[in-house]
């Protein structure tokens, strides 16, 4: 692990950047080059820390080709697969990408007696999140787990208790906690200069054309009897976990608690009442494919109400949270869709501070370029709605400059090394995924209101 | 194998993303399966667009557009692999192709919306320009990095990133033995790819106001450009202005990869024929290539092994 100060990694970024500046002042445009006398990265491997990612499909392989090849304190070993293909083509892939050879394992407790590790990341189906989690807690290891912790809370609330008891690390990716914007959003626009106002109301919805489903690739011999041991009864459970009751959460679990958690957070409340109804009508599957949820909050401000949907057969309105306070609003998402609107009763001189500190900026980024800095340019065509976007990301204790996924990994490994603390710990994350489940439980009961207490959210 | 039988196992699916709409035809006896595939398909054009689009904050072009002077950044494989292929394709056209004219494309937006006017929009873009001519970006020929040396680039790889996203989404379909398919990008660019005895070749038609030609396609890649649906969207780089006549009305551009067609198409429509002869000799990326000018079509080329007409 690393021995410099904070104070001296500071210093040594600054002098690399001075470095780039001084001694590549030649050549402009884009090109294919190395600056004059920057060396290929030195960063020890001493000081990284040696991680297994189990569960190669989509966002294994996110993590394994685009999460982890960006952070420098991470160095995979081993990945694990209980599909042949799925790990050995991800072993291939990353000696192809990134030269590097790593082991290949079906089995994950094999896999932890023969590979020296500091940390599992698992993207595993729901099911065997618990298990492989206090498992691996257990022998010393600390943990990325994707969401949902679990499908069953009780069993999440183990995992939140194992993390307590063996004072390891277990992060649960809900990435947005470690993106740059939403982080910025909430620590200085609406806790520090609360720009917003009062926060009354907040709406969302992950819309999706289509539940498609997977098959395995035609050239894979799957072998069912073995698929059997890691407690899937079917090819398509294996490819399609997210559609069985008994292996994953569907659509509440997989989308909408990325964006009730954030309801959550920048309410600075858990929701004491739930409404949910949903429907498999759509598709036919086990799980809801259409929900609609209302969520009740006492925050420190006052009541506030939380509207969140899931469609399944439209992508029509996109992915987004949208947040109304009394002096101005916000659509915030990991897509296009980032607008700030300042509630016409507010004047305009007053936000101005916050285009001066540069944390926000109006006019697509092009008021510099205007003639005169407040008021028309002229008598033309009818100009749009002014709105506002996030500028700079300034003010703030870390910022990663990375997208979610990859920031939301980088603050685990950091943790790991000790240079920062989770984003989103497993205690933390709990609070949500009982809010989660209280959804299930309504939707499950033919749209019953359910109340939640306080106590419940605590471990 | 007969037509008919062929027929009942061609597929289509689409998807919009890239602000745009992709399509992918395909040969395969198992319609659900055919399904699955496509899905993955167009999962991985969902992700490339995230690492890829300049409009989407957390990409890493939007990234690099944001670097300060003296810093560095880490990329994803396929950034830097783009970036790679797109430097590649501005030096052999001289820097005609020039993914770093961004922010002279913002300001013209900013004009359309009204948020400039006249004046001011001339102002802004000259001044864009010259920022624009002085900055400096590297992208270290081994290591997944880019450093900015002097800011002033701004990147857009909307002229290469379809056509990218096509080659990808081509090697899930070979991954999965898909051996027969057609893959279409908002109809600017297609890549095909042919079994001898399934689908010997895939028939398109490209047209100017006073001719029509059918080709025949097999294992290519082919991308267009012109003014019709899009008009002073692209900004000469020699000039920074947009307000160019170009010689032709349109041109296309194969290659066997659909990236290259793609950003090649983009630099032959700014330039000459004399130009573009130039180019293709210098490389054997290029298949072949046409143009249409006063309403006729004209090949360039006598490399076409790839073409039937």
């Amino acid at each position: 692990m690393s021995n410099q100060t904070p104070s001296e990694k500071k210093t040594s970024k600054e002098s690399r950047r001075d470095f780039i500046k001084k001694t590549s002042v030649f050549g402009t445009g884009i090109i294919l080059a190395r600056p004059f006398g920057i060396r290929a990265s030195t960063f020890s491997v001493f000081d990284q820390v040696n991680v297994a990612v189990v569960g190669c499909g989509g966002r294994g392989s996110g993590i394994i080709f685009s999460n982890i090849p960006k952070i420098e304190g991470c160095n995979l070993v081993a990945v694990c697969d209980v599909i042949e293909s799925r790990r050995e083509n991800a072993k291939r892939r990353f000696k192809e990408q990134h030269g590097k050879t790593v082991n290949a394992y079906e089995d994950f407790y094999e896999m932890l007696e023969k590979e020296k590790l500091d940390a599992v990341v698992l993207a595993t189906p729901d099911f065997w999140h618990a298990p492989h989690a206090i498992d691996a807690l257990n022998a010393g290891l600390h943990v990325y787990c994707e969401k949902a912790m679990s499908n069953r809370l009780k069993d999440a609330r183990k995992m939140a208790e194992t993390m307590k008891k063996t004072g390891k690390y277990l992060q649960i990716g809900r990435q947005r906690r470690s993106n740059d914007r939403y982080r910025f959003t909430y620590k200085n626009l609406i806790q520090k200069e609360k720009m917003f106002g009062r926060l009354t109301h907040a709406t969302g919805q992950w819309n999706r054309s289509k539940i498609w489903t997977q098959m395995p690739n035609k050239k894979d011999n799957i072998d069912l009897n073995k698929l059997r041991k890691y407690g899937f009864e079917s090819i398509d459970q294996v490819y399609n976990w997210r559609n069985y009751k008994k292996l994953g959460g569907g659509v509440v679990s997989d989308l909408g608690s990325h964006q009730i958690d954030i309801f959550n957070w920048f309410f600075n409340a858990y929701p004491k009442t739930v409404y949910a109804t949903g429907n498999n009508s759509y598709f036919g599957y086990e799980q809801a494919d259409t929900m609609a949820t209302i969520l009740e909050y006492d925050t420190p401000s006052g009541p506030a109400i939380g509207i969140y949907e899931n469609i399944s057969n439209s992508r029509a309105i996109g992915v987004y949270e949208r947040f109304i306070g009394d002096q101005g609003a916000f659509i915030i998402s990991e897509g296009k869709d980032n607008k700030i609107y300042r509630e016409s009763a507010v004047e305009a001189s007053k936000w101005q501070k916050y285009i001066d500190k540069g944390y926000i900026e109006n006019e697509a980024g092009l008021a510099k370029y205007k003639a005169k800095e407040v008021g028309d340019s002229g008598i033309k065509e009818t100009a749009p709605q002014i709105s506002y976007k996030i500028d700079q990301i300034k003010d703030m204790d870390v910022v990663y400059n990375l997208p979610a996924h990859t920031a939301h990994l980088k603050n685990f490994i950091e943790t790991v090394r000790g240079n920062e603390t989770l984003n989103y710990d497993a205690v933390e994350s709990y609070k949500s995924e009982v809010c989660i489940y209280k959804i299930h439980d309504a939707i499950n009961n033919g749209g019953k209101r359910i109340r939640i207490r306080a106590s419940e959210y605590e471990i | 194998m007969t037509l008919v039988k062929t027929m009942d196992q061609l597929h289509h699916f689409e998807h919009q993303a890239m602000a745009t709409q992709f399509s992918i035809q395909l040969i395969h006896e198992d319609k659900e399966y055919a399904q699955s595939v496509a899905q993955s398909c167009f999962m991985r054009i969902d992700e490339l667009e995230l690492k890829l689009s300049r409009f989407i904050p957390d990409s890493d072009i939007s990234r690099i557009n944001k670097m300060q002077d003296g810093t560095e950044l880490l990329l994803d494989y396929e950034t830097y692999d783009c970036l790679k292929k797109s430097i590649e394709v501005m030096q052999l056209t001289n820097g005609i192709f020039d993914i770093g004219m961004a922010k002279l494309t913002d300001v013209f937006r900013g004009f359309k919306k009204g948020i400039l006017n006249m004046a001011e929009y001339k102002n802004a873009i000259k001044e864009v320009f010259e920022e624009k001519q002085q900055g400096s970006i590297y992208l270290d020929p081994d290591e997944k990095k880019i450093y900015c040396i002097k800011e002033g680039i701004k990147i857009d790889l909307g002229g290469i990133g379809k056509g990218y996203a096509l080659d990808q989404i081509a090697l899930i379909l070979n991954e999965h033995r898909i051996d027969s398919y057609a893959l279409n990008a908002g109809e600017s660019t297609v890549l095909v790819k042919n079994h001898p005895d399934r689908k010997p070749f895939w028939e398109y038609g490209i047209a100017s106001m006073k001719s029509e030609k059918e080709l025949k396609l097999k294992d290519t890649a082919v991308s267009a450009s012109g003014f019709y649906w899009n008009d002073r969207h692209i900004f000469n780089p020699r000039t920074g202005n947009n307000d160019q006549t170009p010689e032709f009305e349109r041109v296309w551009l194969s290659c066997d990869e659909a990236a290259y067609s793609d950003a090649y198409s983009t630099a032959f429509f700014l330039m000459n024929e004399a130009e573009i002869r130039e180019v293709i000799k210098s490389t054997d990326t290029i298949n072949w290539g046409a143009y249409s000018k006063d309403g006729e079509i004209h090949f360039i080329s006598d490399n076409a092994h790839t073409l039937e007409i």
